[in-house]
């Protein structure tokens, strides 16, 4: 590449990096985002998370995996299907959650479950790991019995 | 002012560094890709309803056709290949780099942007226009080194630039939005906290440093003051190459901090691929490569180590 040309290349690329942290407000996006990550005040431990659970059979709630929860491998994506998926109306929320509720009945782990909630849960973070880790509150937003399973 | 201008931006470089650059960056494209089939392979038939777009895809208004996704995902991977070897660069280099803009701004286009694969798609175009296969390469078989030029050094700087640049850019996010209560250390702290308690109650893993380390607020408070400072004081790395190195090695133990406390892989970082630029990786590669491989390719007519 011709030298006038290699510098008009290198201020196109850092000039374009720079673009998301001027815009106003800043725009995050892919591959030149503002990098917001951890940016944010955080003043308060306290969080909200929509979660999806496994009820078993004693009433406990076990927290399903990604793959399980949203047939994603990556937990930051599941978090933003079941956000999406359990306000995108009722009757989706349902299929979404039915359809969870198979992906349950086929896994070992969990099989034993008797039904799949998606709660928002209110945790106090730091006290999560200070002996207290039950949610402050928890609000289920919906809840699906397991499908039932046919005999051999 | 034109000596210091081509210190900062056109510096003398062997070919071999440029090179070698090539080769781990290829290297970790090729196997990252590798890792993340599956992954990858999950995005492209994801329902229209979800799709977000961000960056080069926000000009379509629903998801590109599966098959097209899935023809960009398969082609990735002979062409990281290519890279990796230096085979064809000046076609198949920027052909890989647009494909891997595409497939990996697909898998952000669904509602959560990651900041992991940032660096690695602008390494790649930055070699894809690069004269990165002039040693070490196939296509460089039968030819000579050639000589260390500013050609060379200026696409090995624009990397650390765009490096640089990245945390920078980070840094001056946490003053805009937390401004100086960032230093505190509260804010780091419950991000820890809120991380951990997210990855466990989304069944997943966690750290297991975290806890031991939350009921220290100080810790988090000098924490916070040393990742402002490395991350505000990014640009001093570009000065020299001390500076450079001693920059890097401080940024990749804060990614090494992040992954122990926070259970966050920015792999890219954390395998210090995305910090060679600043080292005289070429001594690198002439040292890992087995001796009998490098006499081999050599007699092969020039391929490594002419």
């Amino acid at each position: 590449m011709p030298r006038l040309l290699a510098h008009l290349f290198s201020l196109a690329l850092l000039g374009a990096m720079l673009i998301p942290a001027l815009r106003e407000p800043p725009a995050d996006s892919f591959p030149l985002s503002d990098y917001p990550m951890f940016s944010q005040e955080r003043a308060s431990p306290e969080m909200i998370l929509e979660q999806a659970l496994a009820v078993l059979p004693d009433g406990r709630r076990r927290p399903l995996p990604s793959l399980i929860s949203a047939e994603n491998h990556e937990v930051l994506q599941s978090m933003m299907t079941i956000h999406r998926e359990v306000h995108a109306g009722s009757a989706r929320a349902r299929a979404f959650c039915q359809a969870i509720a198979r992906r349950v009945a086929a896994d070992e782990e969990f099989r034993s479950a008797v039904a799949v909630e998606i709660a928002s849960s209110r945790f106090d973070a730091v006290a999560y790991f200070e002996g207290a880790p039950e949610p402050l509150d928890r609000v289920v937003l919906m809840r699906c019995e397991m499908p039932s399973v046919e005999a051999p | 002012m034109r000596e210091l201008v081509d210190r900062l931006v056109w510096p003398r470089m062997p070919a071999e560094r440029l090179a070698a650059l090539r080769i781990f960056v290829g290297l970790y494209a090729t196997i990252y890709l590798v890792i993340r089939l599956t992954h990858l392979y999950s995005y492209t038939d994801l329902p229209a309803s979800a799709f977000a777009p961000v960056g080069v895809l926000r000009l379509l208004s629903a998801p590109p056709p599966v098959w097209t996704s899935r023809l960009a995902l398969l082609l990735l991977y002979p062409l990281s290949w290519a890279l990796l070897f230096g085979y064809r660069h000046r076609l198949l280099a920027p052909a890989f780099a647009l494909l891997l803009l595409w497939v990996l701004t697909l898998s952000n286009s669904f509602g959560k942007i990651l900041h992991t694969d940032n660096l690695l798609v602008i390494y790649v175009s930055v070699l894809a226009v690069s004269p990165a296969a002039e040693a070490y390469a196939m296509d460089a078989r039968g030819r000579s080194v050639p000589a260390p030029d500013g050609r060379y050094g200026w696409a090995v700087q624009l990397m650390a630039a765009a490096c640089v640049m990245v945390y920078l850019l980070a840094g001056s996010a946490k003053l805009r939005d937390a401004g100086f209560a960032f230093f505190d250390g509260e804010t780091l702290r419950n991000y820890v906290a809120f991380s951990n308690v997210r990855k466990i109650e989304l069944g997943s893993h966690h750290s297991p440093l975290a806890p031991l380390l939350l009921p220290y607020p100080r810790f988090f408070s000098t924490l916070a003051g040393f990742s402002l400072l490395i991350e505000l004081g990014a640009p001093v790395a570009l000065l020299n190459r001390r500076l450079g190195v001693a920059w890097a090695i401080a940024i990749w133990a804060f990614h090494v901090g992040v992954l122990a406390m926070m259970a966050i892989g920015f792999f890219f970082q954390i395998t210090a691929v995305a910090f060679l630029p600043f080292f005289r990786v070429e001594r690198l590669i002439a040292r890992i490569l087995p001796r009998a491989v490098r006499k081999k390719i050599s007699s092969d007519g020039d391929f490594l180590l002419a």
